[in-house]
């Protein structure tokens, strides 16, 4: 159901301000806005500023980052491993875009009024700053039974496919959870309890075409219902902020084809 | 206090309902329908319509004008209907999302009924 005001608890207060040190050059600094909520406090989430020299960090959004919580608060929280786009653990809302701040270079964060803001995946439960909890995002993601499912006994050596067919997995398979998407979505914003939201469904549809998937009739009944796929209504900002360049939206229009095939 | 169950669980719920498809494929259909009905009649109408109220009349009460009324009003109620549905499960939940589906399920239905009754009165007594 739709929320379009923030509950009491979630208001965001103004936080703390973190000047640049004396002597940074001035020409360099750039001012963050980062959302931060310590679970422990009792006060709800803040905005803090840190004014960043940023020459003195790498050239990406989770350079900045790391080099705040180095640096200047040693308490700011958030998840990164890979640092080069594959792992998904750093996704966030950087400068009002979901994206993953280690590919995001701090030169295309245009701001604004001067500051750019960071704050969590949005309509998620907080854990801590920047890290939301993605219990729901994951088990929706192990819903789609995301393996091949085959009642033919498997083969001595591989189950073999064209190299057509295997061409249909592009841009499908390169999927790295990052829930960016997911959490663009309006509709899974307000129904994200039954919606599966664009990261599930483009998952369900990599294995809704691979041929030697056994299952697609089955996988095709979970996702008959106006909820779990139809709540898509083609917004598109999916596929607008899939830092992975996949195409979550085009791939719910192909299982509401394969709907309609089956059908008519 | 928060139920205790697995994320699992609660993605699982209830299970797919085993329908969707079809208010999908007759969401559009009805659109297309329209994409038709409504130039065809507006254009026919106030054609008639330019030419006096009795010419109207007689162009509702012609086979042209009543079967494409009839069609449109029933090709546009329904769309309506399915649409609002589609609104109203967007934006509403719990007892609120029934009482509206119930409402403009009712109210379409009336409306289509009120504007049939109509088209065919006109039909029969012209
Ligand atoms: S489709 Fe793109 S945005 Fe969505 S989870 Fe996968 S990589 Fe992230
Ligand atoms: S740290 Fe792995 S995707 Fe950013």
């Amino acid at each position: 159901m739709a929320q379009l005001t923030l509950p009491k608890n979630s208001k965001i207060t103004k936080g703390k301000h973190w000047p640049a040190p004396a002597g940074s050059d001035v020409a360099q600094v750039r001012t963050f806005r980062i959302y931060r909520y310590d679970p422990d406090a009792d006060t709800g989430p803040r905005w803090d500023l840190f004014d960043v020299d940023i020459s003195k960090c790498g050239p990406m959004t989770l350079h900045v980052l790391i080099y705040i919580k180095d640096e200047i608060d040693p308490t700011l929280s958030f998840r990164r491993s890979c640092r080069e786009g594959i792992c998904g653990s750093c996704a966030m809302n950087v400068d009002g875009r979901n994206t993953i701040a280690c590919t995001k270079g701090v030169d295309e964060l245009k701001g604004s009024g001067g500051v750019i803001s960071i704050s969590p995946l949005p309509h998620m439960a907080v854990i801590k700053d920047l890290v939301p909890d993605l219990s729901d995002f994951y088990a929706q993601h192990a819903a789609m039974e995301p393996f091949l499912r085959t009642t033919t006994p498997e083969p001595q050596k591989e189950w073999r496919q064209a190299p057509e067919d295997r061409d249909k997995l592009d841009g499908l398979y390169e999927c790295i959870m990052c829930a960016s998407c997911s959490t663009a979505c309006p509709s899974y914003w307000w129904n994200g309890d039954k919606y599966l939201g664009p990261a599930a469904l483009l998952q369900a549809y990599r294995w809704l075409i691979d041929s030697r998937d056994e299952a697609t009739g089955e996988r095709l009944d979970a996702l008959e219902d106006p909820f779990r796929l139809y709540r898509c209504h083609t917004i598109m900002n999916c596929t607008q902020v899939c830092p992975k360049g996949l195409n979550p939206a085009k791939a719910i229009g192909e299982i509401k084809k394969m709907m309609l095939e089956r059908m008519v | 206090m928060a139920r205790l169950q697995t994320p699992r669980s609660k993605i699982s719920g209830l299970g797919s309902s085993g329908h969707g498809t079809h208010h999908y494929l007759v969401q559009r259909v009805s659109a297309l329908a329209l994409l038709v009905l409504v130039p065809f009649v507006l254009f026919q109408f106030l054609a008639a319509f330019t030419s006096g109220y009795d010419a109207a009349y007689i162009w509702v009460g012609s086979w042209v004008g009543t079967l494409s009324l009839l069609a449109l009003v029933t090709a546009m109620f329904w769309h309506l209907r399915l649409g609002v549905q589609v609104v109203v499960e967007d934006y509403f939940g719990g007892w609120l999302r029934m009482v509206l589906l119930l409402i403009s399920s009712f109210g379409c239905f009336g409306l289509w009924l009120i504007s049939v009754l109509s088209i065919l009165k006109v039909f029969f007594e012209g």
